[in-house]
Order: structure tokens, then sequence, then C-alpha cells
């Protein structure tokens, strides 16, 4: 094995581990905020590792899907800002 | 050859500074501090391996993708931050207990009509 397999082999395990992590935030997040942005880091490592994988697969269009991918991200990211947002002024009109 | 090496490199330190912001994910006490954690290190982690990548492959098209995938994430990274932690405030996430919150009790979160801007 080249240095190179063996690096990238490293590196997914590095990321793989640190998703593991990100998850864990996801659970225990004692709000909502948390559980967002650890979903963004989550997804991020999910990209991360997308492009490793194409790299050992040697397979070119995973890096497409990489770059939908970080679109999403932000998509997702920004519909529960603004769903947070809403439903703290929804909370006021109850009150 | 070469560029094997300083792919395989560049991809070890990206992979490093990802797995630091998964630690300071776990560890760091407070919404907003874990907020800094996932935006700076999670831009420069995405930055290294991506460059990584692109020199293992070491093809024109293939720079131009990887560009536009650092383009957007170098684009969406702080303005998520900014519009996620703005939410937090206006939600009254709790700050951590040695925070100095002097400089926010300027802006006045009051309760006020619903669509209007709270001016933070």
């Amino acid at each position: 094995m080249s240095f190179f397999t063996i690096s990238s082999y490293i590196a997914i395990g590095i990321i793989s581990f640190s998703m593991v992590l990100t998850l864990i935030r996801f659970v225990k997040g004692p709000s909502l905020p948390d559980r967002v942005i650890s979903l963004d880091v989550f997804s991020a490592n999910l990209l991360v590792f997308l492009a490793v994988y194409s790299v050992l697969a040697g397979e070119v269009t995973y890096l497409n899907v990489a770059l939908l991918m970080s679109l999403v991200i932000f998509v997702g990211t920004m519909t529960f800002a603004y769903y947070l947002v809403q439903k703290r002024y929804k909370h006021k009109d109850d009150d | 050859m070469i560029n094997e090496i300083v792919s395989g490199l560049l991809m070890l330190i990206g992979a490093l500074f990802m797995l630091i912001s998964s630690i300071g994910m776990i560890r760091l006490p407070d919404f907003y501090t874990r907020n800094s954690a996932s935006t700076k290190a999670v831009v420069l982690g995405v930055l290294l391996i991506l460059i990584g990548v692109g020199v293992y492959y070491n093809d024109i098209m293939i720079f131009i993708e990887i560009f536009a995938i650092l383009f957007f994430i170098f684009l969406i990274s702080p303005l998520a931050a900014h519009i996620v932690s703005r939410a937090a405030v206006i939600n009254r996430v709790a700050f951590w207990n040695k925070t100095e919150l002097e400089d926010l009790e300027q802006y006045e979160i009051d309760d006020e009509a619903p669509g209007e801007d709270p001016q933070l």
C-alpha cells in the first residue's frame, strides 16, 4: 500500500469518528439550535467523507454529489433558523 | 508520486481539523461557543481536504468543481452561523455563566408584534 492509500483510509476513520461525536451532541443537545448546528457539522463531515471516498473508489461522480450536499446544507440550516424565529413569534401570540 | 504525498498530507491535516471541531461540539459549555467551533474549524477542514482531492486528480475540471464547492461553503457557513445564533438570542437560549453580557444589554429584546424585525 502506498502512503496515499494509507493516509486516505486514516482520514476516513477520523471523519467517521467525528461524525459519531456530532451525533452524540445531536442526541444530547439541550436546545433546538444545538441540534441544528450539530446537523450542520454532520453534513459537512458527510461532504468531506464523500470527497475522500471518491478518491478511494476512483469515481469522480461522488464529487458532484458533494456539490449538491453543500447546497442542501444551506437550505436545511436556513429553514430551521426561519422556523425558530417564527416559533418564537407564535408563542407570543398565544400569551 | 510527489502529488500523492502532498495530497495525503493535506487530507490528514483536514481530517484532524474536522475532528477538532467535533470535539469542540462535545466539550464546549454553551450554544454560542459551540457555534464558533462549528464554523471556523469546519471551513478550514473542508478547504484542506478538497484541495488534497484536487491535487490527487490533477485535472482542471475537477479543480473548477472543487472551487464551486468551496465557494458555496465559504458563502454559507458564516451566514448560517449568524442566522442560527440570531434565532437563538431571540429564543433566549441560555448563555454560559462566565460570558460577559454587558454589550448585549443595549439590544433590548422586547415582545414585539409578529413580523417586526427585532433589530439584532
